[in-house]
């Protein structure tokens, strides 16, 4: 025996059978070899779709909790996003607030300045001057 | 800075990604050629390897690379176990219906483009590896599965007792009993001439 051969080494049965399986593997046909690539592929975007769900999860509740902690702000803290149309730099009055967070006014916070116009009507009573078209003559 | 933070945290996913590819190819061929074995059947062989590169993807893709391997094999076990059970409970419902058993591989027509191969050897040598391994699989499908299994992971994948333990689920001396009955067995079966 051979004094450099390595005692652990695979003899006789052993490694003719790994000979035979190595040889066998690369004699592998064409569809098979293209039908593993496909799986593989599969795998590694299985594993790329998890990798990003899992950043996902982190990112999503603090992009959530950071959204609502800035629409908070612009709603309570006074001279910041939200003033009243027609009113430049007024606060928020806190008994608008329900009516604004509440979800069937959504029409109102669209039509806000129809709205406005219709407050200041309101408050005028009657006594706000109609409106003159400039092409037409003005009336006696 | 978050920006650095965050162009790292991508490299570091992408050399993940890119390093599970790796291995995948790496381990694909011989893991279909150990899964053929065991089922006998491409189609089936084929369906196992991509369950457990999948499982492997969707349960373990975060644990360091150097637990894939036995990681894989154990899914890739598992898988075979499967089909072998699913295997004898249908042939042995339909046993009694010629019509329905399992046709032999050795009848079914042969696909062209199974044939097509390519870095073969020459002729001569592929007829001989390929007797060779014919023996083989005919000798390793008449021994236990659990001695089957030890055999081709620890012989054919080259895993240590260790890593055989872990992908076969057993106690690193349940598989040197195994594996050293099943060389002895196939000795016996192949003869030291094979």
């Amino acid at each position: 025996m051979n004094a450099d051969q390595d005692p652990e080494a695979p003899t006789g049965i052993e490694a003719r059978s790994k000979a035979a399986f190595d040889a066998s593997v690369g004699e592998l046909n064409a569809n098979v070899r293209s039908r593993l690539t496909q799986a593989r592929f599969a795998a590694v975007a299985e594993m790329e779709r998890g990798k990003r769900s899992r950043w996902q999860r982190v990112l999503f509740p603090v992009g959530g909790a950071a959204a609502a902690a800035i629409i908070v702000a612009m709603l309570v803290v006074p001279g910041i996003g939200i003033h009243r149309v027609g009113q430049p730099g007024a606060a928020l009055a806190d008994e608008d607030m329900p009516i604004l967070l509440d979800t069937d006014n959504m029409e109102m916070i669209e039509n806000m300045e129809f709205y406005a116009w219709l407050d200041e009507e309101t408050l005028d009573d009657g006594s706000a001057q109609p409106v003159v078209q400039p092409d037409e003559p003005a009336r006696s | 800075m978050p920006v650095k933070g965050d162009w790292r945290r991508e490299d570091v996913a992408l050399g993940e990604i890119r390093e599970f590819e790796r291995f995948l190819a790496g381990v694909e061929q011989r893991a279909f050629r150990i899964a053929r074995v065991a089922l006998r059947n491409d189609d089936d062989a084929l369906d196992v390897v991509q369950d457990a590169m999948l499982q492997l993807a969707q349960r373990y893709g975060q644990r360091p690379c150097e637990e894939w391997r036995p990681l894989f094999y154990r899914i890739l076990q598992n898988r075979v176990r499967d089909y072998q059970r699913r295997r004898q409970v249908r042939n042995r419902v339909f046993a009694w219906l010629p019509s329905f058993t399992d046709k032999d591989d050795s009848t079914n027509e042969p696909d062209p483009l199974e044939q097509v191969g390519d870095q073969r050897p020459g002729v001569v040598e592929q007829l001989a590896s390929g007797e060779a391994m014919q023996l083989l699989e005919r000798a390793l499908g008449a021994l236990p599965a659990r001695q089957q299994e030890a055999f081709m992971l620890r012989n054919f994948e080259g895993l240590d007792v260790a890593q055989t333990a872990t992908a076969m689920g057993c106690s690193e001396g349940s598989v040197k009993t195994h594996y050293s009955r099943a060389v002895h067995t196939l000795r016996a079966q192949l003869g030291e001439a094979w």
